[in-house]
């Protein structure tokens, strides 16, 4: 991680394109809205997409990975897609170029602390897939044992 | 069906193509393939599943929150995972789920656990006096009768005759005041797409039956919709476009079914 200087930097350099962020998000999400599972409606895709952006901020003040693991992981958990994650990640790396435009030599910095908050996040929800998928599995198998043995009864 | 055509995992299911169609994993591969056999035909479904599936977190907020239901009573429930009622109730409400599937009684069994003031019984929509007269349903109610049902996303597999006794059964039984979410499925069964996809699920023993809206109402009857009306699953959500031109041409006016809140 660069210096708490650079962080806060960037923060505020990201900051002035909060409301770009978040349509960006908010388009993204749109546009995969139908590969996602119950809890992301499309009524609540604006919202959502701004608690994104603002998830990304805050990450650029405390730089806290642990944080946007477990991020990962809830929206795992909650049905968020593969394919809406990865759109979010482009807009979020679109909107990071054009917030270190026109000075460039901010984009290294930003660049890397885009990919440590993309990697955080998309372990956390990688890992919560494979766990939420080996679950289910077992508790498939599990219920299908327990309703045959209840009809040889 | 009967409970043991259910617990064949060689056979594809309903609900568990419904599950897969929704991007859960509670399938076998045999209902993935029946899934994606639909997809291929109609690529529209998995968006009106998912549409229609996104309406239950607004039911069940719109019964609790806003309209004071202290009690809802879901038939033909399916699995109770994140975006099911249970998980939108306003604090203290009852939900009562229930399905006819056994795997998926005891696959649902075991996801809600200990959860507070949320039950799940083993039941056939068609005849819901079976439920609501069971000792332990009576007990739970306590003698409360003014409740809310719902029959989300299943009247499609009913016969006319089973969604008209269903509704006698329903307001005979419950109090004034009761409420019935309902969605009914639309499509134009003189399509060739829906015509195969009818065809698919009658040779797998489920068959599908689209009705227009008028039959329906009439087979409601005497419950009445609310002021909000029969809803299409793009009104209901506040989108546009989200079908092609072929889309309406198979599943009709109503954009694959209405949704409405059905009172006594």
């Amino acid at each position: 991680m660069g210096s708490e200087v650079g962080m806060e930097e960037l923060r505020k350099r990201v900051e002035t394109r909060r409301e770009a962020l978040a349509a960006r998000m908010r388009a993204a999400l749109e546009e995969h809205a139908f590969t996602n599972r119950a809890l992301f409606p499309p009524r609540q895709l604006a919202e959502f997409a701004r608690q994104e952006a603002e998830a990304f901020l805050a990450f650029l003040s405390d730089g806290d990975e642990g944080v946007v693991r477990e991020r990962g992981r809830a929206l795992a958990q909650q049905g968020l897609s593969h394919r809406s994650v990865l759109a979010l990640v482009q807009a979020l790396q679109e909107v990071g170029w054009e917030s270190a435009n026109p000075e460039v030599e901010l984009w290294p910095s930003l660049q890397g602390a885009i990919g440590r908050y993309t990697r955080a996040f998309l372990e956390g929800y990688m890992v919560a897939r494979e766990e939420s998928i080996l679950e289910q599995q077992e508790k498939t198998r599990q219920a299908l044992l327990r309703a045959l043995q209840r009809e040889g009864q | 069906m009967s409970e043991k055509s259910l617990l064949d995992t060689t056979k594809p299911n309903p609900g568990r193509i419904y599950d897969y169609l929704l991007g859960g994993h509670h399938n076998f591969e045999v209902d993935r393939r029946a899934g994606d056999f639909i997809k291929s035909l109609a690529p529209f479904v998995p968006k009106m599943v998912r549409l229609t599936r996104w309406c239950l977190q607004d039911i069940a907020r719109t019964l609790t929150y806003e309209r004071g239901y202290r009690c809802i009573i879901d038939f033909a429930s399916g699995l109770p995972t994140m975006g099911h009622l249970h998980t939108a109730v306003a604090p203290g409400t009852v939900v009562i789920y229930s399905d006819r599937d056994p795997i998926c009684v005891e696959y649902s069994r075991e996801i809600l656990g200990d959860t507070p003031n949320v039950y799940y019984f083993q039941a056939d929509c068609r005849r819901p006096e079976e439920l609501l007269n069971r000792p332990e349903v009576e007990a739970i109610l306590g003698g409360n009768r003014r409740v809310a049902f719902v029959y989300w996303a299943i009247t499609g597999f009913m016969t006319d005759e089973e969604i008209a006794n269903v509704a006698r059964v329903l307001y005979d039984w419950s109090d004034e005041g009761s409420c019935w979410a309902v969605f009914l499925m639309e499509g134009n069964p003189e399509h060739p797409t829906a015509k195969r996809i009818l065809d698919f699920y009658r040779q797998i023993g489920e068959p599908v039956y689209y009705r227009p809206l008028a039959v329906f109402r009439e087979l409601v009857q005497p419950w009445q919709p609310d002021e909000l009306g029969f809803r299409t699953l793009e009104e209901w959500h506040g989108l546009q476009d989200t079908m092609t031109e072929d889309d309406k041409q198979f599943i009709a006016a109503g954009g694959g079914g209405y949704g409405v809140y059905l009172v006594k």
